[in-house]
């Protein structure tokens, strides 16, 4: 008897426990969630408060009567256009249910940007350019409808974000799940309709679709491919060629694993465009041991890859010593000018000097044959240098090729490596029409900036 | 005196993690690296070796490198956020970030290694902004990207 009394004391002591152990995890989870719906609901509210902000802002710029209102109204809808991009994307929303809109958001925030710069430039705005805006105000008008019905709907209850993305397996729910996804794939469908926009911004349409310039030459076979691989290694004859598959992106490429006969030697990836045989990157998977080499050293591995792949003319700007990997990146030199753009990398373990990565994808993306003309100046290296900033100290000067903001784009620039309290700058003047396209920084490290 | 031990080596540990982690701060001639990437620190290089180490775990490394490269192109497309934290922590982009695996795998120095390739601006994937593993159930509508390679056990898709 007494023995049943303890056990049901037991037992009731226990499920008091598990009782409270219950609650107390319930309230806990219901707390967190309260508050995490807090915040997808602030990230909602702003979201619409920014999109109706920056309908304003264009409109407001498509009426702008001087430059600087106009530069004044751009930029603020390059602010909210990003500050409302940034409110979408803490949306739990499934993904790909809201690409339109904020594709929409990047672009409406890059255009103005393009223009606001091209105003403070003291360029013009052209027609086509306004009518860029007007086109982005309509879409900001659909897209605001949309997400203020979504508002509406909402006022006074409380949406439960949770559920939202909570696949189909909730019935009780169903009515808020369906009418929240649902009502974001309207805002997403309101901009079906709109075309691709064509304009010259680092988040334009286009810029995907550029193709590699550098990718020349006929289309090769998968031997030819196989044998072209091989050149990535110093000595071929202790790899086998197996051939994986093709990649079907913006390159065609053979791709091939180099597996070694002998076991010092690790698995080599490599890609071999289909047009032109050109080595687009290679891998070396061994990973490096203690470093024993020094940068100069190593450098001599990865001249010898780049003269066995058939470059003639390359030149290392620096490297960077990381973890018993010097990475040197080699950009091209045409006329005593270095080409920025056409570059390639090449690290190269510090173990035994053996090349551990190359990638071309940047030099067959860009490269083209430069002629005399694209590479001569207009601004003389002094005309360019009285448009350095006079407390700077110029150490160095070069012309060079660099690459702008807009994928694809390139300029001839006079560059000035210059110093200021102990820091090293480099300013780039454009030899063409004087403008300072770009100023760039040296941040020291612990292993210092290794220049070469 | 276990505990002191303990101590011991959580002190240490803190030290190694900080100076692994200076050797990530590298000079940012920013373009030479690539066009237009973020300022590579220490803490982004931190987060795409844990998704790599969270997502790719036992993958061949240029496959490592494809999952660090997925978000590094995303922060190039006008569709998705356009930070490294911004894309990684996006809800529900990312299987590992919202079970919460990417903090409790500590990425191994092959795995950091893959991720600052990709942050360097290597791209094994040509471009792709999605990756899946094609053996498990996902989503049908990803299966209308357009796939440009398989890598290990992933597609990667435009």
């Amino acid at each position: 008897m007494r023995k049943w009394q303890m056990a049901t004391g037991f037992l009731v002591i226990l499920a008091a426990a598990v009782l409270w152990w219950g609650y107390s995890q319930w309230q806990r989870a219901s707390i967190l969630s309260n508050h995490l719906n807090a915040t997808y609901n602030a990230s909602f509210m702003q979201l619409v408060s920014y999109v109706d902000g920056l309908e304003v802002g264009l409109a407001k710029g498509l009426v702008a009567g001087t430059t600087a209102q106009h530069v004044n109204q751009l930029t603020d809808v390059w602010r909210q256009a990003n500050l409302a991009k940034e409110s979408l994307a803490r949306l739990p929303i499934q993904q790909g249910a809201f690409m339109r809109t904020a594709k929409f958001l990047t672009q409406t925030g890059d255009i103005a940007y393009v223009l606001a710069r091209k105003r403070a430039d003291g360029r013009p705005v052209d027609r086509e350019d306004m009518e860029k805006l007007a086109r982005l105000r309509r879409e900001a008008l659909l897209v605001g409808r949309e997400l203020h019905r979504i508002q509406r709907a909402s006022i006074g209850r409380n949406f439960n974000w949770q559920v939202i993305r909570q696949g189909a397996a909730t019935s009780l729910r169903q009515g808020t799940k369906k009418l929240v996804s649902d009502e974001f794939k309207r805002v997403d469908r309101a901009l079906a309709d709109y075309p691709v926009l064509q304009y010259d911004g680092p988040f334009s349409d286009h810029v995907d679709r550029i193709a590699p310039r550098g990718l020349t030459g006929p289309t090769v076979s998968q031997e030819e491919a196989a044998r072209r691989a091989l050149k990535v290694v110093p000595d071929p004859g202790r790899y086998r060629t197996r051939f994986k598959g093709m990649t079907r992106g913006k390159i065609v490429a053979y791709a091939f694993d180099l597996l070694p006969t002998s076991p010092d030697l690790a698995r080599v990836a490599v890609d071999v465009s289909q047009k032109g045989g050109h080595v687009v990157w290679a891998t070396n998977t061994r990973a490096p041991g203690v470093p024993r080499l020094a940068s100069e050293e190593a450098a001599r591995a990865a001249r010898d890859l780049l003269d066995r792949l058939g470059f003639t003319s390359m030149e290392a700007s620096y490297a960077q010593v990381m973890g018993g990997v010097v990475t040197i990146p080699f950009a091209a030199v045409v006329d005593n000018v270095l080409i920025y753009p056409d570059m390639v990398k090449v690290a190269v373990a510090l173990d035994r000097g053996e090349v551990l990565s190359y990638d071309a994808l940047q030099y067959l993306t860009n490269h083209r044959t430069r002629t005399k003309a694209d590479l001569t100046p207009t601004l003389s290296e002094a005309e360019a240098r009285a448009k350095v900033n006079p407390d700077l100290k110029i150490v160095r000067t070069r012309l060079t090729v660099i690459p702008l903001e807009v994928p694809g784009q390139e300029a001839l620039a006079w560059e000035y490596k210059a110093e200021k309290d102990g820091e090293t700058y480099f300013v780039y003047i454009n030899a063409r029409n004087g403008r300072e396209e770009r100023i760039l920084k040296i941040v020291n490290t612990p292993q210092g900036p290794l220049t070469m | 005196m276990r505990r002191a031990r303990f101590a011991l080596l959580f002190v240490l540990l803190v030290f190694l993690a900080g100076f692994i982690g200076d050797c990530y701060l590298v000079p940012q001639v920013k373009w030479l690296l690539y066009a237009r990437a973020e300022p590579d620190a220490a803490a982004n290089v931190d987060l795409i070796a844990r998704l790599i180490a969270a997502e790719a775990q036992g993958e061949p490394y240029e496959g490592m490198v494809g999952v660090g490269a997925v978000v590094m192109n995303r922060t190039y497309d006008p569709n998705f956020p356009g930070t490294i934290p911004g894309v990684i922590y996006e809800p529900w982009a990312f299987e590992s970030v919202a079970i919460g695996l990417i903090w409790q795998r500590t990425p191994t120095w092959t795995e950091r290694r893959a991720a600052i390739d990709a942050v360097s601006g290597w791209d094994p994937t040509y471009g792709s902004k999605f990756f899946w593993n094609p053996a498990k159930p996902v989503g049908g509508w990803i299966w209308t990207r357009p796939i440009v390679r398989q890598i290990g056990n992933h597609v990667f898709a435009l």
